[in-house]
């Protein structure tokens, strides 16, 4: 399963400047860590009003990863 | 009406180039604007300068339901999901996606829908930012929606009854705003109870009071 292609599917398509869409996939045993980092401007993008696009995100995320029995954390940096 | 500039080494260079990134094949369904008909040096001496041109166009509404489409499959994939879209219907200011899947819909809808409810709505914002249509997407799959509304109907009429029967409030679970309209819908012709809601954004839940007791 390639979590970074899918967050980077979703987000380049949310985003004014995909090509500054950077994630990094950090795999753990039990989990996997993505680390995203976008533009400023784009930052309110991907997280939405009270976090409903992040939370949006890390739900499609999820539902990819119940086969794999694996967590799946996503983190927005800044 | 949206706007994009592009440049090209003529301006109808420029103008095919720009059709080709929109996916539009009649050029008569947009206006073009030329900025700049650029410069070419001669031999390579002199400051050659790009034609620019700035295209007005519409997002025609057929492409709405092909895009989103192409958007559901390609999620699809990267989610290693088997199945995909069976039928799109297009409305005035909606459009119904119909999904199948043979061994996924389990997953696909998520507890209490969760899954599809985000789907529906990063696919509506993906399409919203990269074509500028308004219409409202709404997925579907083994016809949940239906399911879920009647569920909804008949858990919120048994509810109201215990409220009657025992002359106490109920707070139910969390909802989002459609579900909650479906209740408060419901129940508004039965006089023996009220509704409210509660709370704030998520976790805003729908609470039935009886009427002589209300507090």
């Amino acid at each position: 399963m390639n979590y970074s292609e899918l967050v980077a599917y979703m987000v380049k398509s949310l985003v004014d400047h995909p090509d500054q869409v950077e994630i990094r996939e950090i795999e753990g045993e039990k989990s996997t860590i993505l680390e995203l980092k976008v533009t400023k401007e784009d930052i309110g993008k991907v997280i939405g009003k009270h976090g409903r696009i992040a939370r949006a995100i890390r739900t499609i995320i999820n539902a990819s990863a119940t086969k794999t029995g694996k967590r799946v954390v996503l983190e927005i940096l800044d | 009406m949206k706007v994009i500039e592009v440049e090209g080494r003529t301006s109808e260079d420029a103008t095919k180039k720009a059709l080709a990134e929109l996916g539009i094949k009649d050029a008569s369904k947009v206006s073009v604007e030329v900025i700049d008909h650029g410069k070419s040096g001669i031999f390579g001496f002199g400051v050659s300068r790009p034609a620019k041109v700035r295209i007005y166009y519409n997002e025609s509404n057929e492409d709405i339901g092909d895009k989103v489409r192409e958007m559901i499959n390609e999620l699809f994939k990267k989610m290693e999901l088997e199945g995909g879209v069976k039928d799109i219907k297009e409305g005035e200011n909606k459009v119904y996606v119909e999904l199948e899947s043979k061994t996924g819909s389990g997953l696909i809808i998520g507890k209490k829908g969760k899954t599809l409810e985000a789907l529906q709505f990063m696919v509506n914002l993906m399409i919203n930012n990269l074509t500028g249509s308004e219409k409202k997407i709404i997925l579907d799959i083994e016809s949940y929606r239906d399911k879920r509304e009647k569920a909804l109907k008949k858990m919120s009429r048994e509810m109201a009854q215990k409220v009657i029967k025992t002359g106490r409030p109920l707070t139910l679970e969390p909802m989002n705003p459609f579900e909650r309209r479906l209740i408060h819908l419901t129940l508004q012709n039965d006089k023996r109870v009220t509704t409210k809601s509660e709370g704030q954004g998520i976790y805003r839940k729908i609470k039935i009071f009886p009427v002589n007791n209300r507090k």
